[in-house]
């Protein structure tokens, strides 16, 4: 087994580092995902796929403020709600077109990151933790009072007498059907992690790796902390707002579908995935929205199994893989493609002889 | 170094408009591919399709009860049923083993709020079925999935049991949002879901229909119990903060208003986190001599009503409730907490007969339910359970022997079904008259705990018909539209 080295902080990413090959990489993943998958698998799996996808973008949010910046927050599920709720109102207001909709819902949730951010300016660690899982409690409980708008007159927009208990916004015209609109999620998605990679190859990525190993010496080198650690929590917030924004239009949102402890979940599958590779957000992805339906539907497991295999999973990943799974996954991938070099090489060699 | 990062950008920056590109593409092509694979909506029974009932076979068909193997509990009356009273099914004694047919549900499992004792319950039915000749020698193969109140997962369920399970019917679904959510997508493949009906849109249409009225209507029974026991001054509705349940209260609000009382709608997050400050609340919004209608599960309600107990409340106000509490369990736990405090003092709206009245279909579901070793309680909810099932078969039985079982004749079959009775029901239930709105089950009862049971205290009785007055705020309900197409 591969044990991290604890003092090697390197950022190894496909993305960060984007050579020719990675970049392949990445664009035979988005193909696959739009082409192969509509093909292979049934409209449930479909449908489970679709949740992966938009979700990957709220963890992508959560896995920039973590493993690029040592920003722990347990406010990104109500970012997500944010984002909906966002995306439901304007809509109401003004008939935009959906990609305007979803670019300014990212953009208000991210000025609304800011401000959860704000006040935790001075604050690390536990106590960041602390104050971003209360600033959760409490949009959680004004969405709980105010409600998703659901048609209705006025700033928040819900009317109690509109008996549907399901609130969701038209998908575009071009993207009616489940199908089509997996592949439009797709595509935003993939978007969102070229953006978070331009970010972390550029100056913020820089910025954001000198904050995190350490604050004070990036304040010495010259760095605004206050600056950078802003723009993550914006960034963070927007990309998951923009996922609210396509989840209301895949499936619909109700109020008590974004509970405050689904934010600790996600920090769980986030870590268990890897925080210091964009490809962990993915996998964390998949193990949020995908993992369950397969112990259900497949193995035919209580979905209660999962926080039992999370806890042991993070548990294990913490003590053994900080750099999470995907870490594993890429060891696993060069293990096996060293040994089918190393086999080829002796096949050319015994040719040769 | 920094040619190298300038590089990445530039590989990178290249990537976004290769990717942009392809949005532009992939939403172009993407069209609406998976609706092409999908029954057309005309494709789907609609009710000037259904044919005349006098196409259902002739009852006379029906096996002879004396053929049913013996239970110890005798079969009722004969009835225009091909199932008869307290019988499963055909009731013939022989196992079921021609091709299966393939049925699924779906309920709502979260903590607080478990509605999988009903397919459950229809379950260990169409089990009992099998077991007596099945539908004409088919055996019925029902399984249920249950889900979080999230729009994600009930749409997916939906997929699934369509779809992935290919089944021929949906049956026993009770969910406080699905009504919300695959009205569209079941009507475009052609299935007529059997339900038990939360979420208010169940009842608005006859792409579902529900063998229950839900708890719009039950809180209003409920609301009327408590209005005719003397609630004066204000009446109060507390339902879980789920979906739908702001719209659930607002059947109370209308008939506080069309009897000039004051009026205010809870939503209270279950399971209850402190029953001795809700109950405080309750009573205090309800003020001297008001009305309570609680709207919670059996579960839910009994620490709530153990606190009022305690707090010396139970005679501040007048208490009702909506169905789910007519469950024996709750009035034994009442004894058992709270002596003869509740006897006769929680009023619950029963939309199902109590389940101790003797009557074969009652007695039938208590005898299948303890022979399976359910891990449920019997309560109202079982019963809604057994009805689903028993009306189901009733639907395959009435397609006759040798019927070609598809989901389009399954689902006329069950579109088209009249005249199902139960001696669990106060009136004969029907899928659909074509009314704007469908609700037939809409007559109820009212029972309450006594020395630890539960009994009736008001016999049928019609949930109050409320017109819509605008100037007076009264959203009202379609009931008189209903009863008049019922005739």
């Amino acid at each position: 087994m591969t044990h991290a080295n604890p003092t090697d902080n390197r950022l190894p990413s496909i993305l960060t580092a984007a050579t020719p090959r990675r970049v392949i990489t990445f664009v035979a993943f988005v193909l696959i995902a739009l082409l192969l998958l509509p093909i292979v698998l049934s409209a449930f799996w479909m449908k489970i796929m679709f949740e992966m996808a938009a979700y990957s973008l709220v963890t992508l949010g959560l896995g920039l403020l973590v493993g690029r910046t040592g920003i722990y927050s347990l406010c990104q599920v109500p970012m997500m709600a944010a984002g909906a709720w966002i995306a439901l109102r304007v809509h109401y207001l003004v008939d935009l077109p959906f990609p305007l909709l979803l670019l300014i819902s990212g953009l208000l949730t991210g000025l609304l990151g800011i401000v959860i951010g704000l006040p935790a300016m001075r604050l690390s660690g536990l106590y960041l933790a602390l104050v971003t899982l209360m600033a959760a409690g409490a949009i959680t409980l004004l969405l709980t009072v105010v409600k998703f708008p659901n048609g209705g007159d006025g700033f928040w927009g819900f009317d109690k007498l509109n008996s549907s208990g399901q609130n969701i916004l038209p998908r575009p015209s071009s993207a009616t059907s489940d199908i089509a609109f997996y592949r439009y999620t797709v595509v935003v998605a993939a978007i969102g992690f070229l953006v978070a990679a331009i970010h972390i190859t550029g100056k913020p990525g820089r910025a954001w790796a000198s904050i995190r190993q350490s604050e004070v010496t990036a304040v010495s080198a010259g760095v605004n902390t206050t600056l950078y650690k802003l723009w993550a929590f914006a960034l963070s917030a927007a990309v998951t707002g923009v996922a609210g924004g396509l989840i209301v239009a895949g499936t619909g949102v109700t109020t008590n579908q974004f509970p405050v402890e689904q934010s600790i979940t996600l920090l769980a599958v986030v870590l268990l995935g890897g925080v210091y590779n964009l490809w962990g957000a993915v996998l964390a992805a998949f193990f949020l929205r995908v993992f369950p339906q397969i112990l259900d539907k497949k193995l035919g497991l209580p979905v209660e199994v999962l926080t039992m295999l999370f806890g042991v999973g993070v548990i294990s990943t913490l003590a053994m893989q900080p750099k999470g799974v995907v870490e594993d996954l890429t060891n696993l991938g060069r293990f096996v493609g060293s040994k089918f070099a190393r086999s080829e090489r002796a096949e050319h060699e015994g040719v040769a002889t | 170094m920094r040619s190298r990062e300038t590089s990445s950008a530039s590989i990178i920056r290249r990537s976004v408009i290769g990717l942009a590109v392809l949005s532009l593409v992939a939403a172009a092509c993407g069209g609406d591919d998976d609706d092409s694979g999908t029954p057309a909506v005309t494709d789907a029974p609609t009710a000037t399709d259904a044919p005349d009932t006098t196409d259902a076979p002739d009852t006379t068909d029906a096996p002879d009860t004396t053929d049913a193997p013996d239970t110890t509990d005798a079969p009722g009356e004969m009835t225009g049923m091909i199932v008869q009273p307290g019988v499963c099914g055909l009731g013939n004694g022989e196992a079921a083993t021609g091709t299966p047919i393939k049925l699924g549900g779906a309920a709502t499992n979260i903590p607080g709020v478990d509605f999988t004792w009903i397919p459950k319950m229809a379950k260990i039915y169409f089990d009992c079925v099998n077991e007596n000749g099945g539908i004409y020698g088919h055996p019925i193969e029902y399984s249920y999935e249950d889900g979080a109140p999230d729009p994600a997962v009930w749409s997916a369920i939906a997929t699934k049991l369509v779809e992935t399970d290919k089944v021929l019917a949906i049956v026993g679904n009770t969910s406080l949002l699905e009504c919300d959510v695959n009205g569209q997508y079941y009507a475009d493949h052609g299935y007529h879901p059997i339900i038990a009906g939360v979420a208010p849109g169940c009842f608005l249409s006859d792409q579902w229909s529900a063998v229950n009225m839900g708890p719009y209507y039950s809180n209003l029974g409920g609301a009327q119990a408590a209005l005719r026991a003397g609630a004066t001054g204000k009446l109060v509705v507390a339902s879980p903060d789920q979906p739908g349940m702001d719209f659930n209260n607002t059947s109370v609000q209308d008939i506080a208003i069309q009897e000039g009382l004051d009026f205010e709608g809870i939503l209270e997050t279950v399971p209850i986190a402190d029953p001795a400050g809700f109950a405080q609340r309750l009573v205090q919004a309800a003020g001297e001599g008001g009305g309570v209608v609680l709207n919670f599960t059996g579960p839910t309600v009994l620490p709530l009503l153990q606190a009022i107990s305690e707090q010396g409340l139970v005679d501040s106000v007048i208490w009702a409730s909506s169905t789910p509490p007519n469950d024996p369990s709750v009035s034994a736990a009442l004894k058992d907490c709270c002596g003869t405090d509740w006897d006769g003092k929680f009023l619950i709206n029963a939309e199902f007969n109590v389940l101790d009245s003797g009557l074969p279909d009652n007695n039938k579901m208590i005898e299948l339910h303890d022979a399976a070793g359910a891990d449920f309680p019997i309560s109202a909810f079982s019963q809604f359970g057994y009805v689903i099932g028993k009306w189901t078969t009733e639907a395959l039985l009435r397609m006759g022997e040798g019927a070609d079982y598809t989901v389009e004749t399954v689902n006329q079959a069950i579109f088209d079904l009249k005249d199902a009775e139960s001696d669990m029901i106060c009136k004969p239930w029907y899928y659909t008259n074509g009314s704007s709105a469908n609700v037939s089950n809409n007559t109820d009862r009212t029972v309450t705990p006594q020395d630890g049971n539960m009994v009736q205290v008001e016999d049928c009785f019609e949930i109050e018909a409320i017109a819509k007055d605008d100037a007076k705020g009264i959203n009202g309900n379609p009931l008189e539209e209903i009863r008049s197409n019922e005739g």
